[in-house]
Order: structure tokens, then sequence, then C-alpha cells
């Protein structure tokens, strides 16, 4: 198919050629996920090797970008195509099936996000959100810049994690009621030797 | 002699030990 739009024939003298830079949206594809995670080969492997190799369980989502289908109803007669932006999180992320998978359906991942909820406490981290800017940067800057925002959820998990989940000598140290509140870890603690306790949300 | 509802028992014990085994492992613990 042509890329010239129509209008343009107005303004071209006979054989004169235009050529316009392809759009942007028909460079980008998943491919740069597959390259950027060689070792996972769907959002949803991703995930698991999120959860299973961070101390923290840390949780990941995924942005996608896709044409929807707008069917017809009261405000227009005919169905048309919208672009629409979707978080997908955690269990879902299954459902999207491989970055060949999410191609083929025309599916674009713009954005990853990851957190963690520190167990016992129920305190959230903060969710880092990193985008994907495909036409700027390496599949490995992408990698870099993710596991980056990892291990900062994970510091921060680690640092809510110790700051909740003191034993009771902790707490006895920092004069702390644990019945009443939570104590920090105290890192010379010879009970817990600093790996201090369960929490029971 | 074992009744019929011990081995179901055992059984039914067994698969859901099974299926915590290999949710860890894909899983890891936490």
């Amino acid at each position: 198919m042509s890329r010239v739009p129509s209008y343009a024939q107005f303004y071209l003298t006979k054989g004169e050629t235009m050529t316009l830079e392809p759009s942007h949206e028909d460079q980008l594809n998943n491919v740069f996920f597959a390259e950027a995670f060689p070792d996972a080969d769907s959002p949803a492997e991703l995930y698991r090797q999120v959860y299973k190799y961070t101390d923290c369980g840390a949780w990941l989502s995924v942005l996608i970008e896709y044409y929807k289908t707008i069917e017809p109803d009261g405000f227009n007669d005919f169905p048309f195509d919208k672009l629409v932006n979707e978080w997908v999180h955690c269990g879902e992320l299954g459902a999207l099936g491989t970055w060949k998978d999410l191609d083929e359906k025309g599916v674009l991942i713009v954005a990853m996000m990851v957190g963690s909820i520190v167990e016992g406490v129920d305190q959230c981290t903060e969710s880092i959100e990193v985008e994907a800017n495909q036409l700027d940067e390496e599949p490995e800057e992408f990698n870099n810049r993710f596991y980056i925002a990892l291990s900062e959820v994970e510091r921060e998990a680690e640092s809510i994690w110790s700051e909740t989940h003191g034993c009771e000598t902790c707490a006895k140290h920092f004069g702390r009621n644990l019945d009443a509140e939570l104590s920090p870890v105290w890192t010379d603690c010879p009970d817990c030797e600093a790996n201090g306790r369960f929490v029971y949300g | 002699m074992f009744e019929r509802e011990d081995t179901i028992t055992r059984v039914v014990f067994l698969l859901a030990l099974i299926v915590v085994a290999l949710d860890l492992l894909y899983w890891g613990p936490l």
C-alpha cells in the first residue's frame, strides 16, 4: 500500500516521487522485549522470574497498547477501532501469551511497572514504571533500567521489612511493646541474628 | 488392614503434597 497520503498528489508534479518516513507504530514490536529479556519468552515468565529471584517477591505489570474495536452504541452507528492503553497485572499476564503471540495479536507493550508488597504488614513499596523507548535505546539498556528499578523496589522492601519485623529481643532493645506495635530489626540481636521474625497480617 | 477411606485420604494428601512441591519449585519459596 502506498504510504503517500491521497492529498499529497495535488502537490506533486508528474514524475515526482514522494517518500514519507514510515510511521513509528509500524516499527515498534515486542521483539524488543524478547531481545531485552532473552531468558523469558513471555511477560508471564518474566513475572515468574521477577517474583522468584527477588527476596521481596516483587510483582510485575505491563502496559499494553492496542486497537480495540468499539461496537456501535448510542453515539456511533458503525464499529470503529480506538487505540487504548491498559495495565495488565501479575496473574493476568498469562493471558497475553508470548512476545510473539502479542505481535501476532497486534498488541504492543509500552511500559512495565514493578513493585512489592511486604509480607505481614501489607505495606507497599513505591511502584516504579519503566517506559520502553524502543526508538531511543537498545534492548540491553531497557533491561538495565528495568533491573535498576527492580533493585530499587527490592531495597525499599528490605528497608520496610527491617523497620517492622523485629523479634521480641529486638523490641526489648528498642523499648517497644510487640503486642501493641511493631519493632525494627536490631542488627546485633543475639536471638534472631538480625533475621527478624514472621509477622502475621 | 487399611480401610478404603484411609487409602483415599492418603492419595489426596499425596496429591496435595505434589501440588505444593511443584508450586514451590515453579514460584520459589515466599
